[in-house]
């Protein structure tokens, strides 16, 4: 059992670290604004919209208002 | 009568000497048994020739501890001081063993009422307080479980997310975004499981305490 938790934490922090290392590499974080901005994540939602079934809203009030509710 | 019962019904008789004075005349006796049965005579016959082992054990009871009974005295004031004496002392054993034992008999009522005030106060506070607390700390670690589930669940449901977007050769940009949440869900998985882990074990710990304090509850009310 104690085997089992260090290999799980190991695989815990190993996996974020890269995990944060492909999503910033990805371009959804915008550097210049410190942040994910509606601009950098807009690709991201059309591309997961093209899948059936997914129908995200696109936010398109400002471009650094990410979790406020689009306008329809 | 046989050497054996000879023997048991003397020490028998003998009650009152001290140990080795009891164990200094049976073992005279032995050997007269001894000495007879070399001789070829007949146990029974040892026996007769011994006497009655009561008679034999009030006459040496005599001996040792000093005929006061049929003392002699040489006036019959100091013979009615010496009865006086004897019932007071008598009497005096008499009361202090009623006392004693009147004093047990209390005690133990006190005990006994003592034990059930304790054993009631305890039931009380387990069925008012500590069987709530319990049932609280219980759902608290039911909950931290059920918590570590959802965890695991969450993250192999991004890991399969994830896969599906990559198996549908999506550009540099999703890509990176899928693989980020394969690993972000590998990492949310061991989490889970790391976190059901530990709710496991504090439940342990939790039932650990509660065996604990059972134990110590049965004291209480056994002392």
């Amino acid at each position: 059992m104690k085997k089992l938790m260090i290999i799980l934490t190991i695989l815990f922090f190993l996996s974020s670290m890269i995990s944060a290392f492909f999503f910033f590499n990805s371009g959804v974080f915008d550097f210049n604004a410190g942040h994910v901005t509606n601009d950098s994540i807009t690709p991201v939602i059309q591309n997961l919209n093209q899948i059936r079934f997914i129908n995200i809203k696109i936010p398109v009030d400002s471009e650094e208002c990410f979790n406020c509710i689009p306008k329809n | 009568m046989n050497k054996k019962e000879f023997l048991e019904k003397l020490e028998r008789n003998l009650k009152g000497l001290s140990k080795e004075d009891t164990k200094e005349i049976l073992d005279d006796y032995k050997e007269h048994f001894k000495v007879g049965l070399k001789k070829k005579r007949k146990e029974s016959e040892i026996v007769e020739s011994l006497g009655n082992p009561k008679e034999i054990a009030l006459e040496t009871k005599k001996e040792l501890m000093g005929d006061k009974e049929n003392f002699d005295f040489p006036s019959s004031i100091m013979r009615f001081f010496f009865d006086i004496g004897r019932v007071s002392k008598k009497a005096w054993k008499k009361i202090k063993g009623d006392v004693s034992h009147a004093q047990k008999k209390f005690k133990d009522r006190k005990n006994r009422n003592y034990r059930r005030w304790k054993i009631f106060g305890l039931v009380s506070l387990n069925i008012l307080v500590m069987i709530w607390i319990l049932i609280a700390f219980y759902a608290v670690v039911f909950s931290l479980i059920v918590v570590g589930f959802s965890l695991i669940l969450s993250g192999l449901a991004a890991i399969a997310f994830s896969i599906f977007i990559l198996s549908n050769n999506p550009g540099f940009l999703m890509k990176n975004f899928s693989l980020s949440g394969v690993f972000a869900g590998i990492s949310v998985t061991c989490l889970g499981f790391l976190w059901t882990i530990g709710s496991f074990y504090s439940g342990k710990g939790l039932s650990w305490l509660v065996k604990k304090y059972m134990q110590s509850t049965k004291r209480w009310t056994r002392k």
